[in-house]
């Protein structure tokens, strides 16, 4: 059995420690059963309703603000790699990347997990992308917890939840009761070219290339009365700003410009014909973001307004393909304005109706300046910048009656009906330097898509031991077919505290506006039409609550189709494009997009958590062990998913000293061995892969002592692990077997230092 | 124990309080007006909302019962438990409906067999009497009824009753027992000087679970 599978030496030494670790049951103190219903976790993503995790229709896992705070988590990615179960990012300094249960798309920009705003999609509509690093773009601060579901979701949200939901519910006026500020700085020490951490210096060149970083944020929670309703109003204010640490990359000899058989132009920063030296200009974030909610009686209105601006500093295969090296203005820039509003009220016993109305606007460009020929279309020899505009507004309702007919069997009817129009346009320029005129490139795009859904959700208890969920999703989209998501669920508490669930679930992604649209005249054109992606998942798991201690073990399996990949253009497609004039007449390979590829992917999940010591001290595992093959149905083999670990998990152990001392964490992430994005297309000798990663990540956090409602964090970050899955500079592609390939390198030393100040407390 | 002698003042009844009679005695009619009231009030209040599922919130009260060191012989063998509901608010009427159907499915509340019946709440004193007439051990307030908690209060002072609220913000208006959601967790919230007026006795290793509303 090959060693990504089930019973993988490693998959049976954990299945031992987690048997190990199992409480005996004279551990239990006397309120051993108060604490395993004290210790069970809130969730309302999985059936759109409040449930417990344990009984809800999904495998799940949440990360609270207190866990944020104790573990010293200052993103997303973070919170998902060092406390979530079976989902893991890798970060290739910008555009983080997510995958669940061993199944991580590269390239993909967030599209096949849908990410939620209390509610509220924060998928973008032109390509579905999120983002999972700082640019989430929330003020941390006003995260109550975040729901990690795993599994598709499409039942009752549609498309992009094909690996799992991930909920962001943000804290209510009363959570957060009054004015707060908080400003919080870090520091990324610089390494080597090899990786290795420099030695610490106080001299001009190390201080210069040490990264540093601040967010500063602001709260308020206000709860009021007006004309005559209850209200509250949430509101949170952030403003993120990261510079490095510099990098020294390359030297990768390049040689000679095709075009003017001159050595390479990178640019003023670059050396000619070898792409390489330190970088430290073009590695920055900005990210300004607001959001606000404000209920009265029975409605609410929210509004987010976001920036995510950022560099990064070397060429890859994600974001710069080519560019000028350590060039500032090689820059991305996201921006999010939503208005939500929503009304819910009881209608009568019997009946809950929730209205939800919202406004998106977003908007997307990306800059990129290259002084090589070779780089730009034809005819420009002294450089050009690429621009790629693109811009989405959605208008969208969303109408939802439950129905509660029998409280004995808990029979809950959840009815409704999903609409939205989004107005998609993009634009993409090519501008020679030397001029300053746009070339003539006839690949702009503009569509307005409509996209209608209904669903249905069934839920009955027939015995206080049994639930059964049902329900069945159907999105008609102008982009694509019509798509059916349906999902069951049973779940049987069979003794006290433990839990079986099984559940059958389909999700689908319905081709993105970009994918529909995108073309640049040099290298792709746009395909005529796309079919949604589609996943079908089964898994099974068990449940154990001892106290506060609680063990699962889930196994899943799980079946992809028509999943959205380039295909070479055969010589009568590439004729036929360039007789249309969709690619440059010289080109001599081009790519289209397609639904081709099919991925067979199953393994095991486990998790392990609880807490000792009157819940002073907490600690938890959980791993995923995963076997995912791609099947490219091009002729070639089936292939390991590359980026994607087959193992990974987290653990952590925290103690709670008596005040005035701290609270002591430590969190550890790790990930096996990965090939790189470049593993199987890259043409190498040698096939890249990154070495597994740890990480580990300790926290002081507690409250200043004498200074009421000032608490403080501290906390540090290393990786054990030099480098990312990802290939970098510009040999993306061997010509030769001498050609050698650069891995993207990490930030291996981080501090973390925090305050935040709550008025009044 | 003191139980003071119960007014005749309003009579709305759920199960079994409702009384519908042929015409309109001047009691039924103040009771009308006095629900309408109450409904209008509720309905502005209809953002106290239970934030911790009522089938958690049955599984939470079965446990803590346990720990009330009078609770058994306040029950009697037989715990009574009254829902009471705001009348004629549809979510008040929902929960009570919700958190009967989960208390009757628990095996035992704090140990002891147990029934439930759902009442509509009118005034204080008539749910003060109400508990005294059925030797209710707990008092369960659904959602709507926050604007008369303090009431409430006042009204169970002296009984030996365990009142819990299905609004967290309820028991900083002295009911005794309630259920808050902090960062997606449940938390116990537990007025300390109210549950000693109503002789609820709670142990120690119950109390460092909650939050102390002194």
């Amino acid at each position: 059995m090959s060693r990504h599978g089930l019973g993988s030496a490693a998959a049976r030494s954990v299945a031992g420690a987690l048997f190990l670790f199992l409480p005996r049951p004279a551990l239990a103190d006397d309120t051993a059963d108060l604490d395993a219903l004290l210790s069970e976790s809130i969730v309302s993503t999985p059936s759109r309703s409040s449930e417990t995790a344990t009984t809800a229709p999904a495998t799940s896992s949440i990360v609270t603000a207190e866990d944020l705070r104790r573990w010293g988590i200052h993103s997303l990615d973070d919170a998902i790699n060092y406390l979530a179960l079976g989902m893991v990012t890798t970060a290739p300094l910008h555009t983080v990347e997510i995958g669940a249960r061993g199944v991580l798309l590269t390239i993909d920009y967030g599209n096949h997990i849908l990410v939620l705003l209390d509610g509220h999609v924060l998928n973008e509509p032109w390509n579905g992308s999120a983002y999972f690093d700082r640019g989430l773009a929330v003020p941390f601060e006003l995260i109550d917890h975040i729901e990690v579901i795993l599994g598709p979701g499409s039942v009752l949200y549609g498309s992009e939840a094909m690996l799992g939901v991930i909920h962001v519910v943000t804290k209510r006026a009363r959570d957060h009761a009054g004015w707060s500020l908080s400003a919080e700085g870090d520091l990324a020490f610089p390494t080597q070219r090899s990786g290795d951490l420099l030695a610490p210096s106080l001299s001009d060149s190390y201080l210069g290339r040490m990264g540093r970083g601040y967010r500063l944020g602001a709260g308020l929670g206000l709860s009021f009365e007006a004309l005559g309703l209850p209200g509250e109003l949430s509101l949170g204010l952030e403003y993120y700003r990261q510079d490095g640490p510099g990098f020294e990359l390359g030297p990768q000899a390049y040689g000679a410009d095709a075009v003017t058989g001159e050595p390479k132009d990178f640019g003023p920063r670059g050396t000619p014909g070898v792409w390489g030296g330190l970088a430290k200009q073009a590695f920055y974030t900005q990210i300004p973001a607001a959001y606000a909610r404000l209920f009265l009686g029975d409605w609410a209105l929210s509004t987010r307004g976001a920036l995510y601006r950022r560099a990064t500093p070397y060429l890859d295969g994600i974001i710069n393909v080519v560019g000028d090296f350590d060039a500032p203005d090689n820059v991305e820039m996201d921006r999010w304005l939503d208005v939500v509003l929503s009304y819910q009220s009881t209608l009568t016993e019997l009946v809950d109706l929730s209205l939800r109305g919202y406004a998106d606007y977003y908007d997307y460009s990306w800059r990129n300046e290259t002084s090589a020929a070779e780089d730009c279309l034809g005819g420009v020899v002294s450089g050009c910048t690429q621009k790629l505009l693109g811009s989405a507004s959605t208008l969208g309702a969303e109408t939802q009656l439950q129905l509660m007919w029998l409280a004995e069997l808990r029979l809950q009817t959840l009815i409704g009906i999903d609409s939205k129009v989004r107005v998609i346009a993009s634009d993409y320029d090519v501008i020679d330097r030397s001029t300053g005129v746009a070339l003539d490139i006839q690949n702009d795009h503009e569509r307005t898509d409509l996209a209608l859904a209904g669903y249905v959700q069934q839920g009955v208890s027939p015995t206080p031991w049994l639930d059964l969920n049902l329900g069945a999703r159907w999105d008609y989209d102008e982009r694509s077919k019509s798509a059916l998501s349906p999902r069951s669920a049973l779940g049987v508490s069979p003794w006290e505290g433990g839990r079986f669930k099984l559940i059958y679930s389909e999700a689908f992604r319905a081709p993105t506006a970009y994918e529909l649209g995108y073309a640049d005249y040099t290298t792709q054109i746009s395909p005529e039409s796309l079919s949604p992606e589609t996943v079908r998942s089964v898994e099974g798991s068990i449940e154990q609550r001892f106290g506060s201690q609680r063990i699962l073990f889930g196994i899943f399996r799980s079946w992809w189709a028509d999943m959205v990949s380039y295909r070479l253009l055969d010589d009568q497609e590439l004729g036929q494009a360039q007789a249309a004039g969709l690619l440059e007449p010289g080109i001599t390979e081009a790519y289209v997009y397609t639904n081709i590829a099919r991925i067979d992917n199953y393994g095991l999940n486990a998790a392990f958590e609880g807490t000792l010591l009157e819940h002073r001290l907490r600690y938890g595992l959980n791993l995923t062990s995963a076997f995912s093959r791609q099947d490219p149905r091009d002729g070639s083999d089936p292939q390991v998913l590359t980026v994607g670990p087959s193992l990974f998990g987290n653990a952590r152990l925290s103690y709670e000293l008596t005040a005035p001392w701290p609270t002591l964490a430590l969190a550890v992430q790790y990930q096996e061995r990965r090939l790189a994005d470049r593993a199987f297309d890259g043409g190498f000798a040698a096939t890249p892969s990154a070495p597994p990663h740890v990480e580990l990540k300790l926290t002081a956090s507690g409250n200043v002592p004498h200074v009421p409602g000032l608490t403080y964090s501290l906390s540090g970050s290393y990786s054990a692990a030099r480098v990312s899955p990802y290939v970098i500079g510009p040999w993306q592609y061997a010509v030769d077997e001498t050609t050698p390939y650069e891995l993207a390198p990490l930030k291996r030393l981080q501090l973390f230092g925090g305050l935040e100040y709550r008025f009044g407390q | 124990m003191s139980h003071s002698k119960p007014r005749e003042r309003g009579v709305a009844q759920g199960s079994t309080w409702a009384h519908v009679g042929r015409g309109l005695t001047r009691r039924q009619w103040l009771a009308g007006v006095t629900a309408a009231a109450l409904a209008a009030i509720a309905r502005a209040a209809s953002a106290e909302e239970a934030r911790i599922p009522a089938r958690l919130q049955a599984e939470l009260l079965a446990k803590v019962a346990a720990y009330d060191g009078g609770f058994s012989a306040r029950s009697g063998g037989r715990a009574h438990v009254l829902v009471v509901v705001a009348p004629e608010l549809a979510d008040s009427e929902r929960f009570g409906a919700l958190i009967r159907a989960e208390l009757a499915k628990q095996p035992k509340i704090g140990g002891v067999e147990h029934m439930e019946e759902l009442v509509r709440y009118s005034t204080p004193e008539e749910l003060a009497r109400l508990c005294r007439e059925r030797r209710a051990a707990v008092v369960y307030l659904a959602p709507g009824l926050s604007r008369v908690a303090e009431g409430i209060a006042d009204a169970l002072t002296g009984l030996d009753v365990l009142s819990v609220s299905a609004v967290p913000d309820d028991i900083a208006h002295r009911i005794v027992l309630g259920f808050e959601l902090v960062s997606g967790k449940p938390k116990l919230l537990v007025n300390l000087p109210q549950a000693q007026r109503q002789h609820v006795a709670f142990r120690p290793e119950l109390l460092r679970l909650a939050r102390i509303f002194q």
